[in-house]
């Protein structure tokens, strides 16, 4: 039998995952880091970014994460968020709308904006394209 | 027996203090369902948060950082959480009572205490007993608190603790167990509490991605606020569901009043017709 792993997954505002776990993919400070059962410990921030998670069962779990903490412990991988969305929540249809009136905000110069707000906010929308882009990507 | 008018004017009287019991029992209710929802979203977050900082201050990184070192306890600084207005029973004087408890212990160990006080009612209960340990004074949050606006006065105190003037701090709130049961509690919140229910043999550490110093800084800081927030809308939630249950017994003694006197009255009206047939008898009589 593979070996499995106990992750849980809060976000400020509601408690979203918790469960066995054969595998977790998530953005972490300096890149991407892939966490098997048997990880020495871990502690870091995360980048806003998905999380995909593998459950026992060999379904997956995938959110966006605004940013947030994980701490890997041997017999447990605890994450914070302080926002989560599934990815079921998301839709891309909309996402792409957003980020393409973005971009055209960006483009256009007469516009009084912002920047580093768009710029985040652009930011943003492409990683939860990203989260979309991912369903099904780890699956056996 | 007081006359008949006087009664009548009683009755009415008390009616309208039931009238205003009854109502403000019902926007504590609807207050109350609010709060509750606010503190039940957080408490998973911040009991995570309270479970990895048990973890971290086991590491061997973090036992040199200043918010895990357990310092000999020379000062010791309170936070005390307490509701903007009153009619809610004994929630804030039993809060005020475990605190008062906890000081003396700490003056009794010749250890000096400092307050951050949150709310009206404790601002107002320090001063009247003549404490000189005020270090600051938050009372103007409402009823969904911002993070932000908390943090201002806090940061004196976590200020202090970082200039080693306070070595230990506690954190005084009303637990929400359920809507009858509100708990005072008292609870240590900094330097980090090692979580004592795992034995770690040997030392060990995490691997860090970044900084160990900077990361553990940041997220002992979104330990802080979690964990004085959290306090703050459980105590808020115990605000209200107190208020509710107050208001409701009041209302409840209200209607036995009214209740007592609308026998009283009926006597006395029956006494006074009964005097009056008599004497008409009796006038009638005598012609």
């Amino acid at each position: 039998m593979e070996k499995t792993i106990f992750c849980d997954v809060t976000s400020a505002e509601e408690h979203k995952f918790s469960g066995d776990i054969r595998m977790v993919i998530a953005s972490a400070a300096k890149g991407e880091i892939g966490i098997y059962p048997g990880h020495t410990p871990l502690l870091s921030t995360l980048k806003p970014g998905p999380i995909y998670i593998i459950c026992s069962d060999n379904t997956e779990q995938i959110y966006y994460l605004s940013g947030g903490f994980i701490e890997v412990q041997p017999n447990s991988i605890y994450v914070l968020a302080d926002s989560a969305i599934s990815s079921t929540e998301l839709n891309e249809s909309e996402v792409l709308k957003a980020k393409k009136a973005a971009e055209k905000l960006l483009q256009n110069k007469e516009a009084k904006v912002e920047y580093s707000k768009v710029i985040a906010e652009l930011s943003e929308l492409s990683s939860k394209l990203k989260t979309l882009r991912s369903v099904g990507k780890y699956l056996k | 027996m007081a006359g008949e008018k006087e009664i009548r004017v009683k009755i009415s009287s008390i009616k309208s203090t039931q009238k205003i019991t009854s109502a403000m029992e019902l926007v504590a209710a609807s207050k109350m369902k609010k709060a509750q929802q606010l503190m039940y979203s957080g408490r998973d977050y911040s009991s995570k948060i309270l479970q990895i900082s048990g973890h971290i201050a086991h590491s061997t990184e973090a036992k040199s950082h200043p918010f895990v070192v357990q310092r000999p306890t020379k000062k010791v600084g309170y936070i005390v959480i307490s509701s903007n207005r009153g009619l809610c029973a004994g929630l804030n004087t039993n809060l005020f009572k475990k605190t008062l408890e906890n000081n003396i212990y700490w003056k009794n160990k010749n250890v000096e205490t400092k307050l951050c006080l949150i709310g009206k009612k404790a601002a107002s209960f320090f001063k009247s007993i003549g404490s000189d340990n005020i270090l600051a004074v938050i009372t103007n949050l409402g009823e969904t608190p911002q993070v932000a606006e908390l943090i201002g006065g806090i940061r004196i105190m976590i200020d202090e603790y970082k200039k080693n003037n306070i070595d230990r701090i506690f954190i005084a709130y009303n637990h929400f167990v359920n809507s009858i049961i509100q708990k005072p509690t008292v609870k240590q919140i900094l330097p980090l509490l090692p979580d004592e229910t795992k034995a770690y043999k040997y030392s060990w550490d995490y691997i860090y991605e970044e900084d160990p110093q900077k990361l553990l800084g940041s997220l002992i800081e979104r330990y802080l606020e979690s964990q004085i927030y959290q306090a703050l809308t459980e105590n808020n939630a115990c605000e209200q569901a107190a208020r509710m249950l107050a208001m409701k017994n009041a209302t409840d003694n209200a209607k036995n009043i009214i209740d007592e006197l609308q026998l009283v009255y009926n006597k006395a009206r029956q006494a006074t017709i009964t005097q009056e047939i008599s004497e008409i008898i009796g006038g009638a009589s005598a012609v």
